[in-house]
């Protein structure tokens, strides 16, 4: 979508930038002229860029009010939340252009003047935006579908190439789209140029996980892995990543979130000795083979490599409802099972919807026509595709498993509890509440535990789901157990 | 040799404190001895079942990348990221199916008091078209244990309330067996648990019959 623009830059920037959201795209325009001006010449974000946005907040159009409305929509604000509310009056002003050109030129001055954006890290950020740019761009298009379009999260935007500088947009687009992740951020990595007020920047960003300060003086090729979109694999590939490393001049760490900032390998590997990261290397250079610099080089970034790939795992895992095993292959495994689940329930509740628009229409049409009773048995042809509704998922806890498949308007649901509780009461309560009719029941108790299998059919009408009720069996299993339920007495 | 190298680098992983998985599990089958050149190298003692696992592994990620719709790089890494991404958004779309049918059910609540009932279902006719009779069979068939045939009419619930008032009267079921004819139920227990004798049961099942 072509933009009107100052520079020819700009200009190829909105080019490529054609196919996404037009809305979060002439914000983050904005936003990068923005960043490059904040970016070079503040490292405390916070402190020195409110005073300037709110000058030029008496700038700003209301109309652009409605914009700012939809960022702080349904999330809890932060002080990054407010700047970003700030930023959103100031683009939304700046950008109409209307009495504004003034400030817009401005910006447009200090972004040229202090721009120290090393060419080198642009074509690092290009390419990743290359590799990626398939990849994510479809995904998004249909996450953002998905999503609430009022809501300003657009992570496309992010992979824009335009942005030159990601590290301060992420920094400030990032927090919004999940404000939960962050609280469950197992690994972050970023460059940080540690000679450079460093600690205020962490200090003061600290809620956000660790983020990149763009460095003022020269090449920092920042990359952000921020972990609402970790993974969404966001910049750093191993092989880039590895040319940035061999970019970054001395003093450049690495640190990940297992290490707190703390420095190793990385920067120290290339200035030869160093600290604690190299003293260890001591031992493994002979082993590893000559050539200390680039074998070690690759070492550390193999290291990283291997830590990521772990958090990968681990971030999977998390995911899974029920994980066995803490290995690899078994968290694969499950991984497998659960996105096929998801799958199928995806589609269940696809089609259950779909019934449930056309059904209410359809049955009110065949009312009129016959008796009330007929009308009950005659399914909606309300189907778009006549596809028949089928779903199958399991549940495990501690003590029971739970498998429920639906085929149409039969559900089966299989139990398997290793204590002895009164599963069947419980169970048929579960039914009657649910709406289900039961048609057959059997199983018993077997030594230790008690098993059953129980048919029904979903009442019409009714537009419960499998995992509706294999939750709901689970739960009630559990509660009951763990209430001490005294099971009857035994003579 | 690539083995060798392998494990070297799993070595000095496991020296730096590095803790994966498969480098520690390595490490323990490690034996250690000396090469020609006298420098230590290690290798894993038991080669077969550490490639099996790594098989499976990879079979395993294979058929996860199956899955995933959207996936560029091909390697090993790529494809648990995208997994993730996959499940995130797969889990996303569920919750938003799941509010948008609860929106839809509630509306549909709404609308429907006022419309006029369906006819239920009456049980009552077809036993009677049927000729099935309500009947109670108790038979002993052990130490405390009953074995019971329940014949009755099928209404909403009802069975659930006959699960209730036997538990509540202290008796454990040991099988259970329903299944639903014309409009009754067919219940085959076997009970234990309740120190009546034939008789009283039988008798005390037809009460809580007549009560639920």
């Amino acid at each position: 979508m072509p933009m009107s623009s100052g520079s020819g830059d700009k200009q190829d920037m909105h080019d490529q930038t054609g196919c996404f959201d037009p809305n979060t795209m002439d914000e983050g325009i904005e936003n990068s002229q923005k960043d490059y001006n904040t970016n070079n010449n503040n490292i405390n974000l916070e402190e020195d860029f409110k005073p300037s946005v709110e000058e030029e907040l008496s700038y700003h159009n209301p109309q652009h009010l409605e914009d700012v409305s939809t960022y702080t929509n349904g999330f809890t604000p932060s002080p990054i939340d407010i700047e970003q509310q700030n930023l959103g009056l100031n683009i939304g002003g700046s950008y109409n252009n209307s009495s504004n050109n003034d400030m817009d030129n401005h910006l447009a001055n200090e972004v040229y003047q202090n721009s120290t954006w090393d060419p080198s890290v642009q074509d690092m950020d290009y390419i990743n935006h290359q590799e990626h740019h398939q990849l994510s761009e479809q995904q998004y298009q249909q996450f953002v579908e998905t999503q609430n379009h009022n809501q300003s999260y657009n992570p496309s935007s992010i992979l824009d190439p335009s942005y030159s500088s990601p590290d301060l947009l992420n920094l400030l687009r990032l927090p919004r789209c999940s404000a939960s992740s962050l609280l469950t951020t197992p690994s972050n990595i970023c460059l940080t140029n540690p000679t450079q007020k460093a600690p205020n920047f962490h200090s003061s960003m600290s809620f956000l996980g660790d983020l990149p300060i763009g460095s003022s003086d020269n090449t920092s090729g920042s990359s952000v892995l921020y972990d609402p979109l970790f993974p969404l694999n966001l910049p750093p590939q191993p092989p880039a990543l590895r040319e940035l490393f061999q970019s970054l001049p001395n003093g450049y760490s690495m640190p990940t979130s297992s290490r707190n900032g703390s420095i190793f390998g990385g920067g120290d590997e290339m200035e030869g000795d160093g600290d604690m990261g190299v003293l260890e290397f001591n031992r493994v250079t002979a082993s590893v083979g000559k050539g200390r610099g680039k074998a070690t080089k690759h070492f550390a970034t193999e290291k990283q490599r291997r830590e990521q790939l772990n958090g990968k795992y681990k971030i999977l895992r998390s995911l899974i409802p029920n994980p066995t095993k803490v290995d690899r292959a078994s968290v694969v495994g499950d991984a497998i099972e659960y996105i096929r689940e998801l799958i199928r329930t995806v589609n269940e509740l696809k089609l259950l919807v779909e019934k449930k628009r056309h059904g209410r229409d359809m049955c009110k049409r065949l009312k009129t026509e016959d008796d009330a009773a007929e009308s009950c048995n005659i399914k909606p042809f309300g189907d778009p595709d006549g596809n028949i509704r089928t779903s199958w998922l399991q549940r495990k806890s501690k003590d029971s498993e739970v498998d429920v498949r639906i085929i149409d308007d039969d559900v089966t649901i299989k139990l398997f509890q290793r204590r002895k509780v009164n599963c069947l009461l419980f169970v048929s309560k579960v039914l009657d509440e649910l709406q289900l009719e039961l048609h057959h029941v059997a199983g018993g108790h077997v030594g230790e535990y008690c098993s059953f299998l129980f048919n029904s059919k979903v009442t019409e009408g009714s537009s419960v789901y499998a995992s509706a009720i294999a939750n709901r069996v689970i739960d009630v299993l559990d509660t009951q157990y763990a209430a001490g339920v005294p099971h009857t007495s035994r003579l | 040799m690539e083995q060798e190298n392998y494990n070297r680098l799993n070595v000095s992983l496991d020296e730096l404190g590095f803790n994966s998985e498969n480098v520690s599990k390595t490490w323990k089958k490690r034996k250690e001895y000396y090469n020609e050149d006298g420098i230590r190298v290690f290798t894993a003692k038991n080669l077969g079942a550490e490639r099996r696992r790594r098989e499976k592994h990879i079979s395993r990620l294979y058929i996860l990348r199956s899955l995933i719709p959207n996936i560029t790089k091909m390697t090993k890494d790529s494809v648990i990221t995208d997994a993730i991404t996959y499940t995130k958004r797969l889990q996303y779309e569920v919750d938003t199916l799941t509010q948008e049918l609860h929106a839809l059910e509630e509306k549909e609540n709404l609308e429907e008091r006022a419309e006029p009932k369906i006819a239920e279902y009456s049980a009552a006719e077809d036993l009677n078209n049927w000729g099935i009779q309500e009947e109670v069979q108790v038979e002993n068939i052990g130490e405390n244990k009953l074995w019971i045939k329940i014949i009755i009419e099928k209404n909403t619930g009802r069975f659930m309330k006959l699960m209730e008032t036997m538990n509540s009267l202290g008796i454990e079921i040991i099988e259970a067996n329903v299944t639903t004819i014309k409009g009754a139920y067919l219940i085959v227990t076997s009970i234990k648990g309740i120190s009546f004798d034939v008789h009283q049961a039988k008798h005390l099942l037809a009460d809580i019959i007549k009560s639920i």
